[in-house]
């Protein structure tokens, strides 16, 4: 079977996890492109119009994958646990597809932690409907979340080598599908690097340590991947040189959560930048050129 | 010690009520009704695109500091709804304020616990049966609101006198202030239930009927929606809507199960807050005979965005005319809602009356 992931979203939270699944249990994987100016306007068209960026390029990569897989993969998640939920935009991902494109193949999994529905379960569910026993799907799902656990780790390795770099340590705070997707964030990172800045990122680091750092700091937030960012710009804060925090317009999500940490975590300049559909990058360079402006006078300074 | 809370609808009756049983030795003070200075307020000092009911908060905490509160109660939720008050203390922080904040509602529901902890705090001695005695008197309060306005919206459009049923409520409202005792609300109920049978309404049968649904916060604050359903008074509609506090305190989590039944099958899992009620409500409207449907919700609220496309699909394949209105913080909007939901109406008669659409 030809299972399409969407390369949007959870996607990249999971691409491992997904592939190697997928692979062990002998199926191929298509993946849709990096996000191109063509498949935003798709899914600009498709979506609410108050729907956020990462939604409205979510369903773009929807539309393109129609057609070319016998199946969509679709994760739905409710939440990991008590005090551990997700956006509610990702309780619905499935519905919203099924209801924009009537005739998706859509393959749907349900994690809902608090209702007894965990990721094991989710995957067993995931590979019943692929005609797959309790067992393989078990067997696949433990090898290929090792996988990308090592995967995780190695990258987590690599950022923390970055840290004995001489060039003004930046971090950016943001979710995965904001910060590494060509439409939506991409271009902070790249800008920073080529104003000569080292960009580390917060969703590449170890998320014990930032579950830690995030349960110190902020006790009662209950977004498990905003409580990483937060955990992650806590712990690395006395290393950096400067924090930007990316969130993709209109993010509910985030402007709690951003806020929340822009007015607890002082002491390292601070900037904000909001990326939406309209695609000027103009303003977001003139934006990092001055905040770069400002950490090299900072520096001088020092 | 002067306590404060967030407005909503008129419910700060109750809540004033209850607070006052519960502190004895304090003075409950709820925050100056909400207003556009209010609204400007709350946010200038909130991020830019949080939900408007965070705005409105702010606001209302605000305008309630600058009056001398010194305690704020901030519930808590599903959503986003959870997180308001960690930030919102935050924000006042900031801005110089001093004052507690007490989170009495957990994502986990209302706990008689920490209700009677806070009490102790404040030095009011409360037994648990007192507190449920208090508890009991709220619910029953909210709940009579809720029964007198659903009946008022139904007819308020068909009055002789056009405000009839609104002086009535203002008068039940005003009355409902003093009253302490469940014999008290129990007279009250039965005195105000037989004022507004007897007033003389007169439905039309061919009556055009528009039930609003959408998020909690916009759909009961009349200000948040700007007056959307006196707006419809005016166009003379039979009015219904499905989320009051009775719902969201007594049936929300026993009708979880059968609201997502009834969303099916243009839902399968729950999409987060009321968004799933709003398919499910807009499903029984189009089957109740209802000539159309207006979506309410603050601007980008995910879950009801969530339920956007189930909304469409049903509007589609039930031929039930659906309005999305979002609101935000601009001045205009009164203006702009009351325009779309006049063409709104205009096409509903045209329908009705057998024409193009």
């Amino acid at each position: 079977m030809k299972i399409g992931l969407p390369r949007a979203l959870l996607y990249y939270r999971y691409q491992h996890l997904w592939t190697d699944f997928f692979c062990r249990l002998g199926h191929e994987v298509v993946v849709s492109p990096e996000t191109n100016p063509q498949i935003l306007a798709q899914g600009i068209w498709y979506s609410v119009d108050e729907s956020c960026l990462p939604g409205k390029i979510f369903l773009g990569h929807v539309q393109y994958l129609i057609g070319k897989c016998d199946y969509i993969l679709i994760p739905r998640i409710d939440n990991f646990g008590i005090n551990e939920k997700v956006c509610v935009k990702l309780n619905a991902l499935c519905d919203v597809v099924r209801n924009t494109f009537p005739f998706a193949p859509v393959l749907d999994y349900n994690i809902d932690a608090e209702k007894g529905k965990s990721e094991v379960r989710a995957f067993i569910q995931l590979g019943k409907t692929l005609a797959h026993s309790a067992h393989q799907s078990v067997c696949a799902y433990r090898g290929a979340a090792d996988f990308a656990r090592h995967v995780q780790q190695k990258e987590y390795a690599a950022q923390l080598k970055k840290l004995a770099s001489s060039a003004p340590k930046i971090l950016l705070i943001g979710h995965s599908y904001v910060l590494s997707d060509r439409c939506a964030g991409a271009a902070v990172a790249r800008g920073l690097e080529r104003l000569g800045a080292c960009v580390l990122k917060a969703d590449k680091l170890s998320s014990t340590l930032t579950a830690q750092t995030a349960a110190f700091n902020a006790p009662n937030l209950y977004w498990t991947f905003n409580k990483e960012l937060f955990g992650a710009a806590a712990a690395y804060k006395p290393h950096l040189d400067g924090m930007v925090y990316v969130t993709a317009f209109p993010c509910g999500v985030d402007a709690l959560a951003h806020e929340f940490a822009l007015r607890r975590l002082k002491g390292v300049p601070s900037c904000h930048i909001v990326v939406d559909e309209a695609q000027g990058d103009t303003g977001l360079s003139t934006r990092l050129e001055s905040f770069m402006d400002i950490l090299h006078a900072r520096r001088l300074a020092k | 010690m002067t306590i404060s809370f967030p407005h909503l609808a008129s419910y700060h009756i109750p809540i004033t009520t209850l607070l006052q049983t519960l502190f004895p030795a304090a003075r409950v003070l709820p925050p100056p009704a909400i207003s556009p200075r209010t609204l400007h307020v709350g946010a200038r000092h909130s991020p830019d695109f949080v939900c408007a009911p965070f705005k409105y908060n702010v606001g209302n905490f605000i305008e309630a500091l600058q009056q001398g509160a010194d305690v704020l109660f901030q519930a808590g939720g599903g959503c986003r709804f959870g997180f308001y008050a960690d930030l919102q203390e935050q924000i006042l922080r900031d801005l110089g304020y001093n004052f507690r904040m007490i989170k009495l509602f957990g994502s986990d529901g209302l706990s008689l616990k920490k209700l009677r902890a806070a009490a102790l705090e404040a030095g009011a001695k409360l037994s648990y049966p007192r507190i449920i005695h208090a508890l009991l008197i709220a619910i029953k309060s909210i709940r009579l609101i809720d029964e007198l306005e659903f009946y008022a919206r139904e007819s308020a459009a068909f009055t002789s006198d056009k405000n009839t049923h609104e002086s009535l409520l203002r008068s039940f409202k005003n009355a409902l202030l003093h009253v302490r005792t469940l014999r008290g609300i129990n007279k009250l109920a039965a005195q105000f239930r037989r004022t507004f049978n007897s007033v003389q309404t007169s439905v039309p049968h061919n009556a055009l009927k528009i039930g609003i649904i959408g998020e909690l916060f916009d759909v009961m604050e009349p200000f948040a929606n700007r007056f959307l359903e006196r707006e419809l008074y005016k166009h003379r509609a039979v009015v219904t809507r499905f989320v009051n506090a009775t719902y969201l305190l007594t049936q929300k989590k026993k009708l979880a199960r059968k609201v997502l039944q009834d969303a099916a099958p243009y839902l399968k899992y729950p999409v987060g807050a009321e968004g799933t009620l709003s398919v499910a409500a807009c499903a029984a409207l189009a089957q109740g005979g209802y000539d159309g449907v207006i979506h309410v919700k603050p601007f980008a609220c995910a879950p009801e965005v969530n339920a956007v496309p189930a909304l469409n699909s049903l509007s589609r394949d039930t031929r039930i005319p659906v309005l999305y209105l979002s609101f935000d913080t601009q001045d205009a909007a009164s203006l702009g809602m009351k325009t779309r939901v006049e063409a709104f109406i205009d096409m509903l008669k045209m329908k009705k009356q057998g024409g193009i659409l």
